[in-house]
């Protein structure tokens, strides 16, 4: 049994009173102490498909598939037990910390809202908890930012809170979505060393979203690459560089950011990205690939397995990407 | 805290001199000539009206005037009521208390409706939502005269449960059961204000990032909306109390009317009519001051409650 | 000066009095029975017991001073006739009774003698003497705000022969001195209390001292005035000050007032402004009545000028013009009775016969458009101008102008509307020249019960009300004779001549009768509420329960 498995999942969310389906078919699984990553341009379905796995929809959105962890199903779960599943078992971290940590409470009532709340510890237990914990995140003078309000804090900084509170509860699972493209550069690779240091010495798996294909590829072992609400190409992450075969994959790599930062979306991929609620006959990536053919615009393309990667694209195993 | 304290006192101190200024720039320039009023309508002698316009300074150029007025408010002197033919600070002293009850008690109404029906809509979409939307619009679209008479005919009249006009002997209990209904009509528009202004910022807080992160986080449904929606929906709120609070006072006016009601709000129309420079000078300052006084605590709300201003300020 | 009725407030109030019809004197009502059925009310049936306090309103504002010399509403005389007493008092029949003088008679033409009542006590245990009379009437005479200068301008010295004696000498004869004596013009306040006291009866002061009935207790300015019974009174003796207390609001608002009346936290008050006559009417806690009076609505004319008004065929025309039975109901709520003269029955105080006959004998005020077009045919102007003034911030000031436009404009007029503010007062009651005006409305009435005295003000030259500017040297003759003569028949026949002349000249074109709509609680009685007896008099003495 699989950490996380998803089988076949969809999510139709309303939109001007008519359903429109954004995710499609996605399926894939996550074994205890793994991590994968997810990449693809922004309006792909990677924060969708994140929250759903922590039972988070949008309201009016109907999911379809299955998404079990530890063999529960996620949609079956209860309140009570949606409840316990998400204080003990999942942690999230958010893209920009400071809108996803209230601003008007304090750091030390945010780091032990969970405890304290949902697993009854002690106001005191937990403090003390606490003060570990920013100690291990690397926050000096702990006690003193315990009654400090997030505003006094840098965004570096407040991520390493957000990654402390969700150290309190030992979860197994932690989904990181886009955890450090709202910090600035320098503090970018830090905190990532950290989640992916504090990860491994816990052995918790990680579900990792990310337009940064470099900082996926250090600290995951899959990848996950979408587009338009589709899983289009699945692999180790080590394959990623070389044996990565999906146009879009390949595009990414060669739209990766530069180093210095400037330029932190995937933009340099011509046209639009597409979303998973245009319609199409073919393969949604077809309108920007430059490899596409009529079969690209009439059938829409499964996964299917070449070497050790799962990929959706007719024409995967024609092209000869040069990868010197 | 204290610098910013001070810059706030010393912007407050700078509004009322502004103002008074421009009001009475306003009634200096307003058409008409008071004397008529003075005269109350009959035929006076040449030597009555000089007489009258020589004690209201009404020959005297604007700056004048308004040095002299100025230098008399730090006396403690706020002048004489051409109108009432009284003294202006014995005029106001017992109507601002009135009014004074009558818009803290409507603001208890104004919360515990506004704020209800606000938070009601703002957490529930659908039929509540639609319910207390209408609820607080046809409040609002209710007329104060027309809310006033509804009320003193049901509550005074046929069921006798508060006394249907004036303003009470002074006493907190005798001010609260004549100050009900008046506060019920006042309320209306500003608590249908309240109850809009709430929905919204419930919605934007209810959308909000840190609420998705304590969801996330297995936090209690009922907890979530406590401590992380309504709290700091609730903000954006406050800040709203200093300018309702004025136009609070200013609207007592119809609803002191109604009620027969002695306050400033009723007083003020009378002295804009008879263009009673002292009283509307003094009427002013009082709004003015009670403006930056409401506003300076408002401030100082925000400050304790809202961290952000803090490191803002910082 | 007179009284105007010109309300600066919010809403437009008519200070209404009457000096009572034929009335027998046990009788409540005046007999006089208007079109519409509705009964006039001179003074209602003693109070049978006693009561605490008693709400009263007065729906013309907050007095500005309680001194019955300054008129600036009517409030301030409602409330001050209970505290400061008259040397003489009006009954609500219209007669003269002994007040604070035993009497007030003529010597000769131009001297009166007052005798005082002994043993009369100020309220705090002064004795009233002859200083304080003499005080109070100058004061009333001299005092340049004074209501009263015109009334007492005859009078050329006060003076106190002994301590219960005044004698008051007149630089010309005035037969009207003694009546002015029953008004606030003779009111009587404590020497002491007054004389260079500076907050003398002004909002919030207490410091005035009279002899009354009441005493005044408590001022919060800005809302209520208290007066309570004073057990020393003189006058005091059983069914009298059965209320112990009357507290005074000042609602102008009226629904809030009617509201008052309604719930029971008002058990009655004077000056109910027409637009709460409807709902008082249906009342099943208290009784809406009319009190009758010597009040009355007219159109001025300005006479003086080259204009259309200065010719009495046109100022006839426009008389016939006029829609009488409508202006009754819509300015009256049909209580009033189209008006033939100036000098209504309520008016009346003596030979009342003498005048009841005259009245018979004039004609009928009707509407008669024909003739009202062929008089302006026959005036030989065409299509003549006529502009009609109008207070521009009371709605129901234009809304009788606009009535009168079409009415004069049916039979022949090019009539306009001039829009004026208040600052216009001081030059419209005044005999000024007025070029921009040719009419203007005014309600009015007499203070004292003698038709000589409305006669004598628009009819004189120099008349206080003569703001029209009409002359007639027979009637200015006729009224100087009249003023000289003491005798009451004599004065009533020259009166009744003065009456036809100024008749027949349409100096003023009187349009209704004004009484005083009045509301009482069921379970009181004994309110006066007839005029100006309630002006001058003490008109709640009798108040208390009705059973
Ligand atoms: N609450 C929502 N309601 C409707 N559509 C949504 C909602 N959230 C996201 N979407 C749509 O779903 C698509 C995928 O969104 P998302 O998963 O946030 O993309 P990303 O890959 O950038 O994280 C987008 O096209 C977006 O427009
Ligand atoms: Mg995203």
């Amino acid at each position: 049994m699989s950490l996380v498995e998803i089988e076949s999942f969809t999510l139709d969310v309303q939109v001007v009173e008519a359903s429109a389906r954004v995710i499609h078919e996605v399926s894939f699984k996550l074994e205890a102490g793994q991590s994968i990553g997810i990449v693809g341009e922004s309006g792909s379905g990677k924060s969708l498909t994140l929250r759903a796995i922590a039972g988070l929809s949008p309201e009016n959105s109907v999911v379809g598939g299955k998404i079990s962890f530890q063999g529960e199903e996620v949609s079956a779960m209860d309140r009570e037990r949606l409840m316990q599943y998400r204080s003990s078992q999942v942690a999230m971290i958010f893209q920009d910390p400071r809108s996803a940590i209230n601003p008007v409470r304090k750091v030390g009532d945010f780091l032990t809202e969970n405890v304290v709340t949902n697993l009854g510890w002690s106001k005191s237990d937990a403090k003390t908890k606490a003060i570990e914990v920013l100690t291990e995140v690397g926050i000096s003078n702990p006690e003193k930012q315990l009654k400090a309000f997030p505003s006094e804090l840098s965004g570096g900084m407040l991520q390493r809170v957000m990654i402390a509170s969700n150290l309190l509860c030992q979860p197994d699972l932690l989904l990181a979505d886009e955890p450090t493209t709202a910090l600035d550069v320098t503090t970018q690779s830090s905190v990532m060393a950290l989640i992916d240091q504090l990860r491994l010495s816990r052995g918790m798996a990680m579900i990792f979203v990310s337009h940064n294909l470099e900082l996926a590829t250090a600290v995951c072992d899959k990848i996950l690459v979408m587009y338009a609400g589709r899983i289009v190409e699945l692999l180790p992450a080590e394959n990623l560089r070389e044996k990565s075969r999906h146009p879009y994959t390949r595009a990414l790599l060669d739209a990766r950011p530069r180093l210095d930062g400037r330029q932190n979306r995937l933009n340099a991929i011509p046209g639009q990205p597409a979303s998973g609620l245009e319609w199409t006959q073919g393969c949604t990536f077809a309108a920007r690939c430059a490899f596409a053919q009529d079969i690209c615009r009439s059938e829409v393309p499964v996964l299917r397995k070449i070497q050790e990667s799962d990929v959706a694209c007719h024409r995967a195993d024609e092209i000869d990407w040069d990868v010197s | 805290m204290r610098r910013y304290l001070w810059r706030r006192i010393g912007l407050g101190a700078l509004t009322i001199v502004a103002t008074t200024m421009l009001v009475h720039l306003a009634l200096y320039l307003a058409p008409g000539d008071p004397i008529g009023y003075l005269l109350n309508g009959q035929p006076a002698t040449p030597e009555r009206i000089a007489a009258l316009r020589a004690q209201y300074n009404l020959d005297e150029p604007f700056f004048t005037r308004y040095v002299s007025w100025i230098t008399g408010v730090f006396q403690g002197d706020l002048g004489t009521s051409a109108a009432f033919n009284a003294d202006v600070s014995t005029l106001i002293a017992s109507r601002f208390q009135t009014t004074m009850y009558l818009v803290l008690i409507s603001f208890v109404f104004i919360s515990v409706f506004g704020l209800t029906l606000g938070i009601l809509a703002g957490l529930h979409k659908g039929g509540i939502d639609s319910f207390s939307m209408a609820t607080a619009t046809i409040l609002s679209s209710i007329p104060a005269f027309v809310g006033s008479f509804i009320l003193i005919n049901v509550f005074a009249l046929q069921l006798g449960w508060f006394p249907a006009i004036g303003g009470g002997d002074g006493s907190l209990s005798s001010a609260i059961s004549h100050m009900t209904l008046p506060a019920i009509a006042l309320a209306f528009s500003a608590g249908a204000f309240v109850a809009r202004t709430t929905r919204a910022s419930i919605r934007v807080e209810s959308a909000s990032e840190h609420v998705v992160t304590a969801t996330v986080r297995g936090i209690p449904r009922n907890k979530v909306v406590s401590r992380h929606i309504v709290r700091n929906a609730l903000l954006p709120v406050i800040s709203l109390g200093g300018l309702l609070f004025v136009g609070l006072i200013v609207s007592t006016a119809f609803v002191e009317q109604a009620f027969a009601i002695n306050g400033i709000g009723g007083l003020l129309v009378v002295a804009a009519r008879q263009q009673d420079f002292a009283l509307v000078q003094a009427i002013t300052l009082i709004l003015v001051i009670s403006f930056v006084v409401v506003n300076l605590a408002v401030d100082v709300l925000y400050w304790i409650l809202d961290p952000r201003i803090r490191s803002e300020v910082a | 000066m007179k009284k105007l009725v010109l309300a600066t407030g919010s809403a437009a109030l008519l200070l209404l009095t009457a000096c009572g019809g034929a009335a027998a004197p046990e009788s409540s009502a005046s007999g006089e029975a208007t079109s519409s059925g509705i009964e006039l009310v001179t003074s209602t049936p003693a109070g049978v017991g006693p009561v605490d306090n008693v709400n009263w309103n007065l729906a013309d504002g907050e007095p500005l001073s309680l001194d019955q010399n300054l008129s600036w509403s009517g409030s301030q005389n409602f409330i001050g006739n209970l505290m400061c007493e008259s040397l003489l008092s009006t009954t609500p029949e219209g007669g003269l009774e002994p007040g604070l003088a035993t009497d007030v008679s003529y010597t000769d033409a131009t001297t009166l003698v007052v005798k005082l009542r002994e043993g009369v006590t100020f309220w705090d245990g002064s004795a009233l003497t002859a200083d304080d009379v003499v005080y109070s009437i100058d004061k009333a005479r001299t005092n340049e705000v004074s209501q009263f200068v015109g009334d007492l301008a005859a009078v050329a010295s006060v003076e106190a022969t002994d301590a219960s004696t005044v004698t008051i000498k007149l630089s010309e004869p005035n037969s009207l001195i003694r009546g002015a004596l029953s008004t606030g013009a003779g009111a009587v306040v404590s020497k002491a209390s007054a004389e260079g006291n500076a907050n003398f009866a002004l909002p919030g002061d207490t410091s005035m001292v009279c002899t009354g009935p009441y005493m005044l207790k408590e001022w919060t300015a800005g809302s209520k005035i208290v007066v309570e019974a004073n057990p020393t009174w003189w006058n005091k003796g059983d069914g009298k000050q059965l209320t112990k207390q009357i507290t005074f609001s000042f609602i102008t608002d009226p629904a809030a007032a009617v509201a008052g009346y309604e719930s029971g936290e008002l058990d009655g008050g004077f000056l109910i402004p027409a637009s709460s006559i409807k709902a008082l009417q249906a009342s099943t806690v208290g009784t809406l009545g009319f009190g009758d009076g010597s009040a009355f609505g007219a159109w001025v004319p300005i006479v003086n000028t080259e204009r259309s008004m200065s010719n009495p065929k046109l100022r006839e025309a426009l008389a016939k013009s006029l829609d009488y039975a409508n202006i009754v109901a819509t300015e009256t709520a049909g209580a009033g009775t189209p008006a033939k003269a100036v000098g209504v029955p309520g008016s009346w105080g003596n030979e009342k016969a003498a005048y009841q006959a005259a009245w018979d004998a004039l004609p009928d005020p009707v509407t008669d458009l024909d003739a009202a077009k062929k008089l302006v045919a026959e005036s030989g102007v065409s299509n003549p101008e006529l502009v009609i003034a109008a207070w521009s911030e009371l709605p129901d000031s234009v809304n009788a102008a606009l009535v009168l436009q079409q009415a004069a404009n049916s039979v022949g007029f090019n009539a306009t509307i001039n829009k004026i503010g208040f600052d216009r007062a001081a030059d419209l009651f005044s005999g000024a020249k007025k070029e921009d005006i040719d009419i203007f409305a005014t309600t009015y009435l007499s203070f004292i019960c003698d038709p000589l005295y409305i006669y004598s003000q628009i009819g004189l030259d120099a008349g206080s009300a003569n703001w029209g500017g009409y002359s007639n040297a027979k009637v200015s003759e006729l009224i100087t004779s009249a003023l000289a003569t003491t005798d009451d028949a004599e004065r009533a026949k020259i009166t009744i001549e003065i009456q036809s002349l100024l008749v027949a000249d349409y100096a003023w074109l009187p349009t209704t009768t004004y009484p005083s709509p009045f509301f009482m609680s069921n379970e009181l009685s004994g309110a006066i509420p007839s005029g100006p007896t309630h002006l001058w008099y003490a008109w709640a003495v009798n108040l208390g329960t009705a059973k």
